[in-house]
Formats: structure tokens, sequence, C-alpha cells
């Protein structure tokens, strides 16, 4: 039988590592789903929180007292 | 060989521990000095410049010991998985906190960022505290 159809898990590395050798006898898969739980939440409501200021930030567009002097621009054009 | 890399490591922790343990100070000292709404501002801009760079010292030690002690790395890592889960998440949350504070100004958003930069360092503190202990 093919080892990789009936075990598909069953290389950590092919050839090189068991899946079996990879297991940490400290860490059980409740720990796992937590942290991993744990992570997606936390990320999801990062990105939520960095789409809001973006699109604030952009919504309230370019600070006019904050703008580089015309000469600038006109060095940048004429690059 | 071993020699020199266990003192590498004992140098970058070290410095981690000196270097970031003024960051989290910084952190767990505005519970009792940040009496108005501008002194919260002067504590980060105290620890704005340097704060993710005195973090690298940690990122530096981990990475050292998983390439010269893997053995070491593996059972730390694993027999402390969840403490370590827990610190990394609060250093999430204060690296947020201090680069997300001073975007918006309302009463809600900057006490929560305080909040979870002030009032959860401390907790990181004691965790590392126990860890090492």
């Amino acid at each position: 039988m093919d080892d990789r159809r009936t075990r598909p898990a069953a290389w950590l590395i092919y050839g090189l590592m068991r899946t079996a050798r990879g297991v940490s006898p400290r860490v059980d898969a409740g720990n796992a789903w937590f942290t991993l739980i744990g992570f997606t939440g936390l990320y999801a409501v990062l990105a939520i929180v960095w789409l809001f200021l973006v699109y604030r930030e952009s919504a309230l567009g370019p600070d006019p007292a904050n703008q580089p002097p015309d000469k600038e621009f006109a060095a940048i054009a004429a690059d | 060989m071993g020699t020199i890399w266990f003192c590498l490591v004992a140098l970058m922790i070290t410095v981690y521990v000196i270097l970031d343990g003024f960051d989290l100070g910084a952190g767990a000292i505005h519970l009792f000095v940040a009496k108005t709404d501008e002194e919260p501002r002067q504590i980060l801009a105290s620890i704005g410049p340097v704060w993710d760079g005195n973090e690298v010292w940690l990122l530096a030690a981990g990475g050292t010991l998983y390439f010269a002690f893997p053995a070491l790395y593996a059972s730390g890592f694993s027999g402390f998985y969840l403490p370590l889960m827990i610190v990394l998440w609060l250093l999430i949350l204060r690296g947020t906190s201090i680069e997300f504070r001073n975007h918006l100004h309302s009463a809600v958003w900057e006490p929560v960022w305080d909040f979870s930069l002030l009032r959860l360092q401390p907790t990181a503190s004691r965790v590392f505290r126990r860890g090492s202990g």
C-alpha cells in the first residue's frame, strides 16, 4: 500500500521525521486549540482596529498645514 | 564553543531584562504617577523611541537559543507553553497600545489602550518572574 495515500500526515519532514516524533509530550491538543483561537481572535480584533484607523485617516485626507513646500515638488518633478 | 554560545545567550537575556525592564516599569509606574491627561503621553514618550529596539534582544536571545541549544529551547517552550504564549499576547498588546493610542482622541479610545498597555504589562512582568524563579 502507498504510505502517502493511507496516512497522509505521517511525515513532518518527508522521509526524515515522523509526525509522531513532532508531538510535544507537554502540550496537549486543548492548549493548541486555546492558543490557535486566541491568536485568531487577537489578530481579528487588531485587523478591525487597523482598518478602522486607515479608513478614518483616508477619509480625513492630508493635513493642509503639513504639506511639503513647492520647492520640493519642483525638485521631484525635475527628476 | 558551547561556552561561547552560553555566554552570548546569557548576555542577551541579561541585556533584555535590563532594557525591557525599563519599558515594562514605565508601564507599571503609570498607575501611580499619571494623574492628568498629559502624563500618560509623557510616559509613553519616554519609552517611545527605544522600546521596540529593546524588545529585539528577546528575539535575538530566542533565536540564539533555538540554534545553539535546541534541546533547551524545545523543552523550555513546551514546558512553559501557556505562560510564554500569554506573555507573547501581552507583548503584542503592548506594541499595538503604544502605536494606536495617540491616533484618536475620545473618551473610550485612550483609556482602552492605556488599560491594555499599563494594567496588563505588570502581568507580563509577573509571568516573567514566575518563569525565571
